[in-house]
């Protein structure tokens, strides 16, 4: 007989597991529900950002000065400048930093913070552009902000409002929705993020040495221009990278053949498996010169839409090769960072 | 002014008792709507809840109905329910109290307050709704209460609207909102079919869900007769709708005091609100008529509500 203790052990296990998804669903809506208000106003107040010439000041107080800091960072390492003001410093002269080319986005759920209406005026008088994000668009702030963007939800995960939720929730989605905008509309690359974000592991990773991470010796895949299908078929088994590398005289790279090779060349042959690799390779491959590093092999083969790259010297000798799954840290190489 | 008939935040469905004499319950009244109009941001007239089952639609309730609607502010949004036993009489209660609305000159922001599956299925309820409102001068709040028809039609094969016909009840423009009085998961469900209209609400009906996880709409509250500054605040809070100045350690105190304060009351006086809330409104003196043949557990809760809330 299973003892009264451990019953309401496992009641109060299945309530804790019960409230929990809950309010992740509850959360996990508040974003939804934001999917169909997102309109022309949020791309607008993209366009004045990308286009304005100075920078993005985010301001708030409480969870959506928390809120707030989270999107200065990560506009900031996506290369729009920003800076965070707090409203009541403020109000204590660190409205100075604000001047007119900047944008002034601000964070208030319910539009009628005390602090933020304060420096509104100052605001206006600098004829600096204004954008609110805000759960209550009828608001004080909502109306005197130059350009407002709904960011309510449908139902909060606390009760009595003692800890916003999924409205702070919604906010931090919808300022990702501005950054990532942003990110495409900058044609953004891994070099830039390199720049601007030398720190953390993505920054890390990137700023690899491509020696480091690169494949060489007998698990390299290779095979001769003259080797049959089938065989180049073996290699590419053996070595798991879904590709093989196609050598001419003097270890110097002619080629590569991928599935995507084997794909097409069974479509124009019969037999297939009995053809010479070069029948059906496609001939100077792209390749990364010695010296890089993985953001660069990482814009390679973004831009190429590629997953593998030979790795070559100085007079086009082969020395490596590097798969995407190397340079995300899922390969044969860990990054233990 | 409100001009909105669908306000975001506290409703307060009206504990009024209708005497089988006819008498005027207007001082009842008046007292009742004064200790709420400055809390409130809307009020709720509910023979469904003065007047349990089938006797929601007497003469008794009606003249209550015609009484307070003469007496309520006109600057506060006023929902009727209109809810018969049947269609036909959903629209004579309609009708009639249109009727009522003009004789009086009533101004303020009105809506119906329907509770369709009280006496209609799912089954063609968008084509009945349609037709319904063709024959309304005033805005519709459909009702979702599935405890009122379990107590009424065990054999109803469902309890709910269907969200599919939510979905298509939500393209009548003159449907501005829904109360659902159900389960939390049914809520969000509903929350997702009306979102092809921004305009339209989803009020919590069952206290304990906005006590809980606060519907951003607002709430249908009973209690809120007993507690209206302390249900008027956590609604305010809960609902984004005032800044809450969490820095100042004695708001966040008020703040978790009202809410327990509600908390509390709501868990004495769940059982029956119907009969325990105007027992008390009557203990303090607020309503004149007095609640008989109280069960012993309903009379210890009104005790022990009085006890917590000695004056009002």
């Amino acid at each position: 007989m299973v003892k009264p203790d451990k019953i309401n052990q496992r009641r109060g296990t299945a309530k804790i597991i019960r409230e929990a998804k809950d309010v992740l669903r509850i959360e996990a809506e508040g974003i939804y529900s934001l999917i169909d208000r997102v309109g022309t106003d949020f791309a607008e107040a993209v366009q004045w950002i990308y286009k304005a010439r100075g920078r993005v000041i985010v301001t708030g107080i409480g969870k959506s000065g928390i809120v707030g800091r989270k999107i200065v960072a990560t506009l900031n390492s996506t290369g729009t400048q920003s800076l965070f003001l707090h409203p009541v410093e403020a109000m204590h002269g660190d409205l100075g930093m604000v001047s007119s080319d900047d944008i002034v986005l601000v964070l208030s759920s319910s539009g009628e913070t005390d602090e933020l209406k304060m420096i509104l005026p100052t605001l206006k008088d600098l004829e600096t552009r204004i954008i609110c994000f805000t759960g209550n668009t009828a608001s004080t702030i909502g109306r005197n902000s130059d350009l407002t963007v709904y960011a309510g939800v449908e139902r909060e995960a606390c009760p009595f409002g003692l800890a916003p939720t999924a409205s702070t929730t919604a906010m931090l989605a919808l300022g990702d929705a501005l950054c990532v905008a942003l990110i495409n509309m900058r044609k953004f690359q891994p070099a830039d993020f390199r720049r601007c974000h030398p720190g953390g592991v993505l920054g890390e990773r990137l700023r690899v040495p491509i020696e480091i991470i690169m494949r060489t010796g007998t698990s390299v895949p290779r095979v001769q221009e003259e080797t049959l299908v089938g065989e180049a078929i073996k290699e590419m088994d053996d070595k798991t990278l879904g590709s093989t590398l196609v050598m001419g005289n003097g270890d110097r790279l002619v080629g590569i053949v991928t599935d995507g090779d084997l794909r097409r060349g069974l479509c124009s042959y019969e037999r297939l498996l009995e053809k010479p690799v070069k029948a059906i390779m496609s001939r100077n491959p792209k390749a990364i010169r010695i010296g890089g590093f993985v953001a660069d092999a990482l814009e390679i083969m973004e831009q190429n839409e590629i997953t593998v790259l030979p790795v070559v010297g100085a007079k086009g000798e082969l020395l490596g090769i590097i798969h995407l799954h190397d340079l995300l840290g899922k390969g044969h190489i860990k990054f233990t960072m | 002014m409100n001009n909105s008939v669908t306000p975001r935040g506290l409703i307060c469905s009206l504990a009024l008792v209708p005497n089988p004499e006819n008498r005027s319950v207007y001082q009842n009244l008046e007292s009742l709507m004064a200790r709420l109009q400055p809390a409130v941001a809307g009020l709720f007239l509910d023979p469904m809840f003065w007047c349990p089952g089938a006797n929601c639609c007497g003469p008794a309730s009606s003249s209550l109905l015609e009484e307070a609607i003469g007496l309520a502010p006109p600057d506060l949004p006023l929902w009727v329910r209109i809810t018969g036993t049947s269609a036909e009489q959903t629209l004579h209660i309609c009708h009639q109290l249109e009727n009522v609305c003009r004789r009086l000159k009533y101004r303020g922001p009105l809506a119906w307050v329907d509770t369709p599956l009280f006496y209609h299925s799912n089954r063609g309820l968008p084509e009945y709704y349609h037709s319904l409102l063709a024959d309304m001068e005033f805005s519709l709040i459909v009702d979702n209460d599935p405890n009122i028809i379990r107590k009424i039609a065990d054999t109803t094969k469902r309890k709910n609207i269907r969200t599919a016909i939510l979905r298509k009840l939500v393209q009548e423009p003159r449907l501005v909102a829904l109360v659902h009085r159900g389960d939390l998961r049914r809520g969000i469900n509903y929350q997702r079919a009306v979102r092809s209209r921004s305009d339209f609400l989803v009020y919590d009906g069952r206290e304990s869900n906005f006590l809980e996880r606060p519907s951003a709409s607002g709430v249908i509250s009973v209690g809120a007769n007993l507690l209206p500054h302390e249900w008027r605040t956590i609604t305010l809070s809960s609902l984004n709708l005032e800044e809450t100045h969490f820095g100042q350690a004695s708001t966040f105190r008020h703040l978790w005091e009202a809410g327990q304060r509600v908390r509390t009351l709501q868990r004495h006086y769940q059982q029956a609100p119907d009969r325990i809330i105007p027992a008390v409104l009557a203990a303090w003196g607020l309503i004149l008529d007095q609640i008989e043949g109280l069960t012993p557990e309903e009379q210890k809760a009104t005790e022990t509500i009085l006890e917590h809330l000695p004056e009002s």
